[in-house]
């Protein structure tokens, strides 16, 4: 190496042990001291850093991972974990559907996007070429219901995050808000955001209101966090058409149905000529600016939603940000900034050739925001 | 009184061990002391302890250090034993938090080494089992690997990054949230 180069570092380390308020010495020909400690005491040192700082120490050399990961030191379900998309369950579908976000295709694998309910992963018993129906999830793992060559049902533990799969088998009452008509979901939708608990409610067509569960000692009630029609942005902003594949127009914006059940749930078919378009190039910035198109605030509003004549289902809550994810019509997507009263268009959310009505128009079963858990949690059960 | 002297003596004789450092002085402890250290504990209990402990992992200056830390804390916990039954409960309190504040100011005090004497305080701690200060010490290597990113820690440590480039670009995707 060159000397001079040497020099320059010894300097910036000499600088940094004068900047340290311990005021330690350091070395340049010390070797790494930490590698000389045994892998207990290096996990003793490293347990007591947060996670956020834990997850960098992984990155630090390959002993450093190692500790974490032995000792499981990074605590899954303790980890802020971003958000993929919305899981949809529609009427009539046996396969759960996929709103995918546009940040979960970036940061994923080069082709197609990172969670995908496509299936090459499923237990060998699965028959199906997607995953089934997902009835529940935490920390990143869905609970899936599916059938086997036998058409026994099956259920199965799923993480589409890493692809792995495993094949398995005193309470307090909170009661709801009060002024919420019982009608359940998807117009009733309790979730988890950014101050802990809440509860959503669609009263009659597009007025929204959202409550907050506040935790005081022993006593848990509910505060009204937020109540206002939607109906002028729904007016100004109108829906070309519903059902769009009467029209060949689907509603574009930068968040992506995957079409799991047009694509991949041909039971028994292993043509793979049926294979998702890859997504379209799509400028989020200039498809959905910050101006009137998508975002809006509510100031406004009217009081009137006689001349509206959509149906809004509440699709979930995003985690730690107060945001709520409502479908308009079953034909948009869109995020409600509850706090800020702006309106952003998702995108699409129709499924390629759905057919099925409903008199009250409850064609989402359930749906919930998907957070991926990309650590290895399985990882030794798979193996 | 003569008497009685010699009497204590052999009493205190009998309670004090001989720790012997890796480069062969000696060091004369109590057993109050010296059982701070859950090793020597046990060696005590087992009766090995005739003729001094050898401690072939740590140097004298180490092993003086870490004598120093149990002298302090050995005394600090005989203090709040002996208080307790002559103090109203008022002043048992007030003697109590100044106990704990002078030994936090020791402790503090204690951490200002320099980084080589710090992990070799850590292993010794490890080796001779003496949980309070490892915490310690651990807890000041944790301090000053927080908030600090991967190549920062690297510089700090001399610590050569034997990650492939793949593996590290794993590593960021599986906890992207802590790299925002």
């Amino acid at each position: 190496m060159n000397p001079r180069r040497d020099h320059g570092e010894a300097a910036g380390h000499r600088q940094q042990a004068a900047a340290d308020p311990a005021g330690q010495a350091t070395r340049d020909d010390e070797p790494d001291p930490v590698a000389l400690l045994p892998d207990d005491v290096l996990a003793a040192i490293l347990r007591r850093l947060p996670p956020r700082c834990l997850a960098v120490s992984r990155c630090v050399c390959a002993a450093w991972r190692a500790a974490v990961d032995a000792r499981r030191l990074l605590r899954a379900d303790l980890l802020p974990l971003s958000l993929a998309g919305i899981l949809i369950n529609f009427k009539g579908y046996y396969t759960t559907e996929f709103l995918s976000s546009p940040a979960a295709s970036a940061a994923g694998r080069p082709s197609s996007s990172a969670v995908s309910g496509k299936h090459d992963y499923l237990p060998e018993a699965a028959r199906s070429r997607s995953w089934g129906y997902v009835c529940d999830h935490c920390n990143g793992l869905l609970l899936v219901h599916g059938y086997d060559y036998q058409y026994q049902r099956l259920y199965y533990v799923l993480n589409p995050a890493t692809r792995m799969s495993l094949a398995s088998d005193k309470y307090h009452v909170t009661k709801l808000p009060t002024g919420i008509e019982a009608k359940g979901y998807p117009q009733i939708y309790l979730g988890k955001s950014a101050e802990g608990i809440y509860c959503a409610a669609i009263k009659g067509r597009c007025r929204v209101q959202i409550w907050n569960l506040a935790e005081s000692g022993c006593n848990m009630e509910w505060v009204l966090k937020h109540d206002k029609h939607l109906c002028k942005w729904l007016a100004k902003h109108k829906l070309e058409h519903t059902r769009p594949y009467e029209h060949g127009q689907k509603v574009r914006g930068p968040w992506t149905l995957q079409d799991i059940n047009y694509y991949y749930d041909e039971h028994d078919t292993d043509d793979d000529s049926m294979e998702a378009p890859v997504e379209e190039e799509f400028e989020c910035s200039s498809q959905v600016p910050a101006d009137e198109k998508s975002a809006w605030s509510s100031d406004d509003e009217c009081i009137s939603d006689k001349y509206y004549h959509g149906s809004m289902d509440i699709l979930g809550f995003r985690p730690f940000e107060e945001i709520i994810f409502l479908s308009e019509s079953i034909t948009r997507g869109l995020a409600y900034h509850f706090n800020s009263s702006k309106v952003e268009v998702l995108g699409n959310i129709y499924p390629e050739e759905y057919h099925y009505e409903d008199d009250n128009g409850q064609l989402i079963e359930s749906s919930f925001p998907y957070t991926p858990c990309w650590l290895g949690q399985t990882a030794e059960e798979n193996s | 009184m003569a008497s009685a002297g010699s009497g204590d003596e052999k009493a205190a004789a009998a309670a004090m061990i001989t720790l012997i450092s890796s480069d062969n002085e000696k060091f004369e402890v109590t057993e109050a002391t010296a059982t701070l250290s859950q090793t020597i504990r046990h060696m005590i209990e087992d009766g090995c302890t005739d003729g001094g402990v050898p401690l072939p992992n740590v140097t004298s200056k180490i092993l003086a250090r870490v004598i120093e830390y149990c002298k302090k804390h050995a005394t600090a916990a005989a203090g709040e034993e002996g208080s307790s039954s002559s103090f109203s409960d008022a002043a048992f309190l007030e003697v109590d938090r100044a106990f704990l504040e002078e030994l936090e100011e020791f402790d503090d005090a204690f951490l200002e080494v320099d980084r080589a004497t710090l992990f070799d305080l850590i292993l010794a701690a490890n080796y001779l089992d003496i949980k309070g200060l490892l915490n310690l010490t651990c807890q000041k290597v944790a301090d000053s690997v927080k908030g600090k990113t991967p190549e920062q820690i690297r510089e700090m440590y001399n610590i050569v990054n034997d990650l492939t480039p793949e593996e590290e670009a794993e590593i960021r995707r599986e906890t992207q949230w802590a790299f925002e």
